[in-house]
């Protein structure tokens, strides 16, 4: 039991950035504007709260540590999460800008951001000093900082209590409000229904009043939050030196996003099959019958993607892409 | 064989034509069309910003204070550093053919109405590809260099193949394919290079000694003494030459690009989709494996090292295939324009400014190329109505007097 429980917990660790970013690749799309500057939004996210949490953009404080003796570790991750989703909101704005409002090519500004973001971090890190000691193009990232050893009461339930509520980073649980909340909001609201309704048929959500540049603006700031939030939990979790990359997870949500079919629930299944193959790695020794059939280390790291690509093929008669994505919406087209 | 004949002759006779009927005034229209004046403008607007940003961190390395000549120094080297001797500007070329290469493979796909994310991939399977046969096979000078640049082509047209045949029979999306074939080529490739026949341990890097293979440089060192050109930026234009021709003087160009406008149109019209989709995708991991074996073959060596990260070339490519605007032709001019500006941009660690410079710029490049047909439409806008207003005072100042006339008409 421990050992599934071990990589059961390495699996939502990995799984939750992912679902994050790919709900927020979800409002986009479903809006009908396709964003794959997730990878660069993320990224922004993550500098500028890595900035924050260490104490940079603070005068009076210098270091991760002073800030956190200061008002407590949860506090500054938090605080930390929200300047990155401002952050977020405000790279993809130029997304919104250039794809809704000045009829570019969706592609095209999205591979600019994404360009731009891990260029301007490394920039930013070597010509101001941000970094540890001058001349280096990495922030040190303190996350043992942030951990929560357990939640009082919560984490004397048996099993579930050493699962969800002992050693985890509050990123964790925003991450599940997260999900809950993009459910809700997608299927349960008016705004969800708009939503929908413009990536699918714009002409006939503008025929119905619907606003069709104001939803869609929406639709991407949404995005930009959650992929800022979840660039800033996945590289607060798993690294302790920040070099202005998330090693392809962005693109990873987008796959996910189409994996799970452009629905949330499906989403987040993918999305665990996929963490669950992504850690099977690290996980292995954790299932003996499969280590003991010494698979070349290099054939266990491909198999998330090829099973993907096996899945995608299987189940490709049912998909179905928002059928407006990636159109410029032109009123008087109809 | 006809076939082949035939399009040889054809594209002959085009190479004849563009030279025997050769009109100045046909190559300005090219430089005054709309598209290729955004183009220049956008590249403009985005060493400016590149620049502002420079004012703002730059420091005089010997006194670290702010200081506004540095940004000017740095400014000059960024614009000059790639011309300053014919050394600079031959590795520049040099350094240019792969990053041609694998812009042309993003941009073909493109213009197919594919999206290659997968560049990447498929320019390390042609890497190691290229690399394996040079160090396993013993072949006379020159043929081994080809073979070994076939082998890389072959492995990265597999590549493509790939995410091909899946989007053209059970219709997956080939933007998730390629990048799930991205990190499938990552892992291969580095189980692959530690093979003990190719890797060399002191290099902890394939073996790069292969006298037969590496790309020949055709004396053109003596053109560009001391730099590392070779062929490969001739064979690169060349490529891009033959695929412009492929685009648009060919039937199979013709079809490609109409799947590309419109999948159910072409279906309609009798094209045959499911090989459209295909081919293309083969065609654009052909030419990224032809860009590694480019960038792999030449004797200057660039080593393949066993490590686990996605080669950054191919988002390079898509840059490059937007600043081109996916013409073949302006791929040649923007991956010189990028190689350009890179050899500039390191050339500006001297003053002390960071060589990330590059991709700040080829950013700024990249989003006021996607927003320059709104900027134009605006601008347009606002000539019309300046034009407009113009009338209309003229014809206000007319209708002065004419109102005084009818009114005597009438009264009378």
């Amino acid at each position: 039991m421990a050992s599934f429980y071990d990589y059961f917990s390495l699996v939502l660790f990995f799984a939750i950035p992912l679902i994050m970013t790919a709900l927020g690749a979800l409002f986009s799309e479903r809006s009908g504007v396709v964003n794959i500057a997730m990878e660069g939004i993320m990224i922004v996210g993550a500098f500028v709260g890595i900035l924050f949490i260490n104490g940079k953009l603070i005068p009076g404080i210098d270091s991760a540590v002073e800030f956190t003796e200061a008002i407590g570790g949860v506090p500054v991750y938090l605080l930390g999460m929200i300047i990155a989703i401002i952050a977020g909101i405000l790279v993809s704005y130029l997304h919104a800008l250039a794809s809704i409002k000045m009829n570019a090519d969706q592609i095209i500004s999205a591979t600019a951001i994404n360009t731009l973001t891990p260029a301007l971090a490394l920039f930013l890190t070597m010509s101001l000093a941000l970094g540890e000691s001058a001349g280096t193009d990495k922030l040190p990232v303190a996350r043992s900082l942030y951990l929560i050893d357990e939640v009082p009461l919560l984490s004397k339930i048996p099993f579930f209590g050493e699962l969800f509520f002992q050693n985890v980073y509050p990123g964790f649980y925003v991450g599940i409000i997260a999900i809950i909340l993009t459910y809700i909001v997608i299927y349960k609201t008016k705004f969800g229904l708009r939503l929908r309704a413009c990536g699918e048929n714009p002409h006939a959500a503008d025929a119905a009043g619907i606003n069709i540049y104001k939803i869609r603006y929406l639709g991407v700031l949404i995005s930009g939050a959650m992929a800022g939030a979840s660039g800033f939990i996945f590289v607060i979790g798993f690294t302790i030196e920040f070099n202005a990359s998330v090693v392809g997870y962005g693109f990873l949500a987008i796959a996910v996003m189409i994996f799970g079919n452009w629905q949330p629930l499906k989403i987040v299944g993918a999305a665990f099959l996929f963490a669950g193959l992504l850690t099977l790695s690290d996980g292995i020794s954790f299932f003996p019958a499969l280590d003991n059939l010494d698979i070349p280390e290099g054939i266990i790291s491909m198999l998330p993607y090829l099973i993907t690509i096996v899945v995608l093929v299987l189940t490709s008669k049912n998909s179905r892409a928002p059928k407006a994505a990636g159109q410029i919406f032109d009123k008087g087209e109809r | 064989m006809e076939k082949i004949k035939q399009f040889f002759s054809k594209l002959w006779v085009s190479i004849k034509d563009f030279f025997v009927n050769f009109n100045y005034k046909k190559v300005l229209k090219i430089f005054t069309n709309t598209k290729v004046l955004n183009s220049f403008a956008a590249i403009f607007v985005g060493l400016l910003i590149g620049f502002i940003v420079m004012i703002f961190v730059a420091k005089n390395p010997f006194t670290g204070e702010w200081s506004f000549n540095t940004a000017l120094d740095g400014l000059e080297r960024l614009f000059g550093g790639g011309s300053r001797s014919l050394k600079n500007f031959g590795d520049v070329l040099f350094k240019a053919a792969p990053l041609i290469l694998v812009g042309l493979s993003v941009g073909f796909a493109f213009k197919t109405g594919l999206f290659n994310i997968g560049a990447s991939g498929q320019f390390m399977v042609g890497g190691v590809a290229a690399l394996y046969a040079a160090n396993l096979l013993t072949l006379p000078t020159g043929l081994h260099f080809v073979v070994a640049a076939l082998a890389g082509i072959a492995a990265g047209a597999i590549w493509g193949f790939v995410p091909g045949i899946l989007k053209a029979i059970y219709n997956v999306n080939e933007v998730i394919t390629t990048i799930m074939m991205n990190y499938i080529a990552m892992y291969l490739t580095v189980m692959m290079v530690t093979y003990p026949k190719v890797y060399d341990g002191g290099l902890t890097a394939i073996n790069t000694n292969f006298p037969t293979a590496h790309t020949p440089v055709l004396g053109l060192d003596k053109l560009f003494p001391g730099s590392n050109i070779d062929i490969s930026i001739i064979i690169a234009i060349l490529v891009a030459v033959l695929i412009w021709f492929v685009l648009e003087k060919t039937t199979l160009g013709y079809q490609l690009k109409a799947v590309g406008h419109s999948k159910d149109a072409s279906k309609y019209a009798g094209i045959n989709y499911k090989k459209s989709v295909a081919v293309s995708m083969m065609i654009a991991g052909g030419l990224a494996g032809l860009a590694a074996a480019l960038y792999y073959l030449p004797i200057k060596p660039a080593y393949f090292r066993p490590i686990e990260v996605i080669s950054p070339i191919g988002f390079e490519g898509i840059s490059i295939a937007l600043i081109g605007q996916s013409h073949p032709l302006a791929i040649i001019f923007s991956g010189t324009l990028i190689s350009y500006i890179k050899e500039g941009a390191s050339q500006m660690q001297l003053f002390g400014f960071n060589k990330e410079i590059t991709n700040i710029v080829i950013s700024v490049i990249i989003y006021m190329i996607a927003i320059s047909s709104y900027l134009g439409m605006v601008i347009n806008k606002r000539k019309e109505r300046k034009r407009e207003l113009a009338k209309e005072e003229e014809t206000d100042e007319e209708n002065k007097e004419e109102p005084q006339v009818k009114g005597g008409e009438i009264n009378g």
